[in-house]
């Protein structure tokens, strides 16, 4: 079933779109999951937790692209629950990565909002190669290890590194560059 | 919630096309199916950079960081024979050593019976005829030579590629004897000597670019006939090095 078709039951409340939307999105839901959480039962609850939100939220939502919106859905919930659980390993890896592209000294104001941040996010990513985006999305949307960003990307380890780094480097400047932050 | 958290939340707003298309699954030919496992195993055994050799030039230097390709395959004379290639050199022995060209092959084809990666995308065309210098004692290098033709420009790519194996036993990268023009950014962070030499500079009265660089722990020096130097690198830009 097709993305356009599976949105319209859900658009109806239609339960035979919730059967299909676990049967299409739901694998891809779990390994999101899996990928954030150390726990199986943990990743198999945000799978229940991220389909029921699926259900409630269409409508009134009417996604473009439900792939997508199952991804964020499914990332959304299990960075809820990481935080919940504190298992801490991974966030702080990825935490300490970003912090990089943060200014780290006295920051004299700081007006970055959620929405600004994003759309500046957004704009910075856009401005990168495929290659670069698709290692961004596993790293820090999926919140993939690098040795698993680098496989999903086809790059080395050393490549998916050092790509990293200078994204990070890249990303700060922009935001600086932006006046989102201050150094 | 503080500012760490939010740029990592702000990560979870990327928009959805960008998302969409890197969660699809990557589009792989036949050959680069064989070469990505045979690297996803090299990284499960732990390939490192086992040495890093240092090319220079009259006036510059780049350090090359090369990776043992531990996953490679080194044909015997008889596989090289039963894969068509074909003896080029002078020499009455070529069960020793030679240049074996395989008419019928692409480097794409060639290369995966070696398990071994080639440079190329769908911006580009791969020429049949690439060639493997066999020596029947040599363990430690596999080196080819193939072409690629660039699908905008029509420009000819010739590349000449040494896979190091043996991680003990290393030879240097060599010297240039012209000053290079550039040293160029590649994006798995390694460095590229780029020359252009224009036409009332060469023996031939034709434009060409040299480029000499390690790329994922490979040692390549390619040549580009007949396109400027900007011209050069934008194609360097779609062979997705740059």
């Amino acid at each position: 079933m097709d993305d356009d078709k599976l949105t319209e039951l859900l658009w109806e409340h239609d339960e035979k779109g919730l059967a299909a939307l676990k049967a299409k999105h739901g694998r891809l839901i779990l390994n999101i999951c899996r990928g954030i959480l150390k726990s199986p039962q943990d990743a198999e609850e945000c799978l229940n937790d991220a389909l029921l939100a699926m259900w409630n939220s269409i409508p009134p939502d009417r996604p473009e692209n439900l792939t997508a919106y199952a991804a964020k859905i499914a990332r959304r919930k299990a960075v809820d629950r990481l935080r919940y659980n504190t298992a801490a390993i991974r966030n702080a890896e990825l935490l300490t990565e970003l912090d990089e592209c943060i200014p780290s000294s006295y920051r004299a104001e700081e007006k970055a909002e959620k929405s600004e941040l994003s759309a500046a996010l957004n704009d910075w990513l856009r401005k990168q190669g495929e290659k670069q985006q698709r290692l961004f999305v596993q790293r820090y949307f999926l919140m993939n290890s690098v040795l698993k960003s680098a496989e999903k990307t086809g790059m080395s380890l050393t490549a998916a590194t050092t790509a990293l780094s200078r994204m990070r480097k890249s990303l700060k400047d922009y935001l600086i560059e932006r006046g989102l932050f201050y150094e | 919630m503080n500012d760490l958290n939010k740029l990592l939340e702000a990560a979870g707003n990327i928009d959805d096309d960008i998302i969409e298309r890197s969660l699809k699954p990557r589009k792989f030919s036949r050959a680069y199916i064989v070469i990505a496992i045979a690297a996803a195993l090299t990284l499960l055994m732990g390939a490192v950079v086992i040495n890093r050799q240092t090319l220079e030039s009259n006036n510059a230097q780049v350090t090359y960081n090369i990776i043992s390709q531990t996953q490679a395959r080194i044909l015997t004379y008889e596989e090289i024979l039963e894969l068509g290639g074909v003896h080029k050199n002078d020499n009455d022995n070529p069960w020793d050593y030679g240049i074996f060209q395989f008419d019928e092959l692409t480097p794409s084809e060639l290369l995966s019976e070696f398990n071994l990666p080639v440079l190329g995308n769908e911006n580009f065309t791969e020429l049949k005829g690439p060639e493997y210098f066999f020596h029947k004692d040599d363990d430690i290098t596999a080196s080819f030579y193939y072409e690629l033709l660039d699908n905008e420009t029509g420009a000819k790519l010739m590349i000449r590629m040494k896979a190091i194996l043996d991680e003990e036993r290393i030879t240097s990268a060599g010297i240039l004897n012209w000053d290079i023009d550039e040293i160029l950014e590649l994006n798995d962070g390694s460095k590229a000597m780029f020359s252009y030499f224009p036409a009332d500079e060469t023996a031939s009265g034709s434009e060409f670019n040299n480029i000499f660089f390690s790329y994922e722990g490979i040692k390549y020096d390619m040549t580009v006939y007949f396109v400027d130097g900007d011209t050069c690198k934008e194609i360097l830009n779609r062979l997705g090095i740059l």
